[in-house]
């Protein structure tokens, strides 16, 4: 019994909540019903807390080995990573027990200093990626490269205040194309995606997932 | 080496690219060219929308954005709000994005003159981080303070006076989501757009603006406002420019920059690759 | 004491600065101070994390069930079966806590997904062909088209008159249509993918010119941070040329020993 339960128990735990949604929203259903389906909707968000704490255990667990075992070039900045997560952790729960929150002055600073600005830059690097595969990649080898440029191109005049001055028009063009053919283009995308969602509860209610067995 | 292929190898140095386009972004802010900006269609009616809001508009809003996302998002945040502001709303305010709760203390810090007509508990309220989920969607909708017991300050919900009044999907006037991915557009559409028909007003990064276009076009959300050029151009509608336009002259001289080296790609490409094929080799 | 909070202050900012010089340099090169500020940003980002998933979970969780929601408990019993994966003969039941969320996310996304992203999707692609006003006529044709083309492409995947991948068997008017159609999906992408690329270089821009913009604010503590960074760079380079050198005399020697 155990073992079917090891194997089969998350999948049937799986089917029967999504039959009970199935019921709940295309039936009548008595109050306390409703009730219940409300509090599975609460307790799956406030689940989702915990899966957020996992996340951190590991980082310190996978950071711990290179410590152990002095790993030539990294074992270093692991210390310097477990030492910032103590202290980040000793005054961020301080702060939470305290009653403070993350307004606690200590934590703050920490956040402030080193996690808002390394935040922002890790996304900034990204700027010259794309100017880089821009020189690199946007070669007008046929048609449809050059249609693709050509759009690109009237979008960014549309974007810039210089596209603005150079003709008054590419804004109107641009709120136009954003509008109309990109809406329409993505259209396909966004059916492809409601579709997905459709099979893959299907498919989970029918346990035929094939990404867990 | 002939001269197509010595200009090839200064463009194709990374380095360069990298260097030009610090320095001519860091220039231009620190010597702005004040270019004029055209106000786009879909940014009036935004603007024309939340000025036919009623009084005492209620919203919810998500603050969903990180320190990358707030150089675009946090001027939108702040023009609506300084727009909003004249209507006495209750805002009842959460965030699904872990870094969330930093980015509403400094909205609060860069938007004083709004903050400070508003009163907490009364107008306003900061449900603080939710799990980024679907279900945390569905629960806000189905009852916001049975879901929060306390807000992000540790003050119980029970007792606020603005949940008498905003509390469950169909309390609200407009749901306004702030946000860099498009997990939160579509949390919204299917939980409280379809579910209840709750009125979504979407501020996007650019990046994620033509994905989320489709749902706008279908009048699935009543309006969206995406990337830096729509923040700067709801900046000049209230008459008040802030970082967003300030910011317009900079991003100019990048996407001069980038469609040169575009240009200038192309312009090599065509030549090197005639070369090479008398060559007899292959093109790079 | 007073004094200390400004000195604090300045010292925050020095770091920021320092943090954003040498994160920036990995586009340069990988080097020292880079692993270094990758590294503080990974220790603080996990432990902010787990102070807000705390915080989140007294304020949800147990607050609740002091004020009497005795039934959170089990979100909580539920949310604990995560940390069994740590124990090896139990870790079996940590695979409970992501179905508990699997499911429910799935049973709420599923019935809203059919009217929310496709019909809804549908019922605006099926717009009137004439109106009246000629630019919003064809405007409306070319939706049409571009969302038909779209999905020809995309889903409706089997070729009239196709066996296999290329082997044309038979030529009807259905496999023209249906070129046609592709075509002009395969165009209305190039649009799409056209604006996706220019709002791409906006929003990247956009995070350059944040960065920056706090850059300007601390200028000693920019160049400061920008000399260290060059050094480490310079370090770096030269490292991996002694490296490199050493790697060709190790082979040599082994070659002529």
């Amino acid at each position: 019994m155990s073992s079917t339960i090891r194997r089969h128990g998350p999948y049937l735990t799986i089917t029967l909540l999504i039959l009970f949604f199935f019921v709940t929203y295309l039936f009548t259903t008595p109050q306390p019903v409703q009730l219940f389906g409300t509090q599975l909707v609460q307790w799956a968000s406030i689940v989702g807390y915990f899966a957020i704490l996992v996340g951190t255990i590991d980082i310190v667990i996978f950071h711990i080995k290179p410590l152990r075992s002095k790993e030539s070039g990294q074992w270093q900045y692991s210390a310097v990573l477990l030492l910032i997560t103590a202290i980040g952790l000793v005054t961020g729960v301080t702060g939470v027990l305290s009653g403070a929150g993350i307004n606690y002055q200590p934590f703050a600073w920490l956040y402030n200093a080193i996690y808002v600005p390394s935040n922002a830059t890790i996304y900034a690097i990204l700027v010259f990626y794309i100017a880089s595969a821009s020189y690199r990649a946007f070669r007008i080898k046929n048609a449809q490269a050059a249609f693709l440029v050509l759009v690109g191109f009237i979008i960014m005049f549309a974007d810039i205040g210089l596209g603005y001055v150079i003709w008054p028009g590419f804004v109107p063009l641009g709120n136009w194309i954003n509008t109309y053919p990109v809406a329409a283009a993505f259209r396909p995308i966004i059916i492809g995606s409601g579709l997905g969602v459709i099979i893959t509860g299907l498919r989970a209610l029918l346990g035929r997932d094939v990404y867990g067995r | 080496m002939n001269s197509i292929e010595k200009i090839n190898k200064i463009l194709s140095n990374r380095q360069i690219l990298y260097l030009l386009l610090i320095a001519v972004v860091l220039g231009i802010m620190l010597h702005p060219l004040g270019i004029p900006i055209g106000i786009a269609g879909q940014t009036r009616d935004v603007y024309n929308y939340v000025d036919k809001l009623p009084q005492n508009p209620k919203i919810l809003m998500d603050v969903h954005y990180d320190p990358a996302g707030a150089t675009e998002l946090q001027p939108m945040a702040g023009a609506f709000l300084r727009q909003v502001i004249t209507k006495s709303p209750k805002i009842v305010f959460f965030t699904t994005h872990n870094v969330g709760p930093i980015m509403f203390e400094r909205l609060k810090g860069y938007f004083p003159d709004v903050f400070s007509q508003l009163k907490y508990g009364d107008d306003y309220v900061n449900l603080g981080f939710l799990p980024l989920a679907e279900a945390t969607f569905a629960s806000i909708a189905k009852g916001a303070q049975e879901f929060v017991a306390k807000d992000v300050y540790g003050a119980s919900t029970a007792d606020m006076p603005i949940f008498k009044v905003a509390d469950k999907a169909a309390d609200f006037n407009v749901v306004v989501l702030i946000t860099t991915s498009t997990d939160p557009v579509e949390y919204a559409i299917r939980q409280w757009y379809t579910a209840y028909k709750m009125p979504l007003l979407f501020m996007v990064v650019a990046v994620i603006g033509p994905s989320v276009q489709p749902f706008v076009a279908s009048a699935q959300a009543v309006g969206m406002l995406s990337g830096q050029n729509a923040a700067a151009q709801y900046e000049l509608l209230l008459k008040k420019p802030g970082s967003a336009v300030a910011a317009v002259d900079a991003q100019s001289g990048a996407h001069v920059l980038i469609m040169i080296y575009i240009v200038l790609g192309n312009l090599i490409y065509w030549p090197m690759r005639r070369m090479s094929k008398k060559a007899g080799g292959k093109t790079k | 004491m007073t004094a200390a909070v400004p000195i604090w202050d300045m010292f925050g900012l020095w770091i920021g600065a320092a943090l954003t010089v040498w994160l920036f340099s990995f586009a340069f090169k990988d080097n020292a101070l880079y692993k270094l500020a990758e590294h503080l940003f990974v220790g603080i980002a996990a432990a902010y994390s787990f102070t807000i998933a705390i915080d989140g979970i007294l304020r949800t969780g147990i607050a609740p069930v002091q004020q009497g929601n005795i039934l959170r408990i089990f979100a909580l019993i539920l949310g604990c079966f995560f940390f069994a994966k740590y124990f090896g003969k139990y870790s079996w039941i940590a695979r409970f806590g992501p179905a508990f969320v699997i499911g429910v996310g799935l049973g709420i996304s599923v019935t809203t997904a059919p009217e929310g992203f496709v019909l809804a999707q549908v019922k605006s692609s099926m717009l009137p062909l004439w109106t009246g006003d000629l630019l919003q006529s064809l405007t409306n044709i070319l939706m049409t088209f571009i969302v038909l083309g779209g999905l020809t492409y995309f889903m409706f995947t089997f070729v009239p008159g196709i066996r296999g991948v290329t082997k044309v068997t038979k030529k009807t008017p259905a496999s023209h249509l249906y070129a046609v159609l592709v075509k002009i999906g395969i165009y209305g992408m190039m649009i799409g993918f056209g604006a996706l690329f220019a709002s791409t270089i906006v929003s990247r821009v956009a995070y350059l010119i944040g960065r920056l913009t706090d850059l300007i604010a601390s200028p000693e503590a920019s160049i400061v941070a920008t000399i260290l960074v060059i050094a480490a760079i310079a370090y770096a380079y030269q490292h991996e040329k002694k490296t490199a050198v050493g790697k060709i005399e190790q082979k040599e020697s082994k070659k002529n020993p």
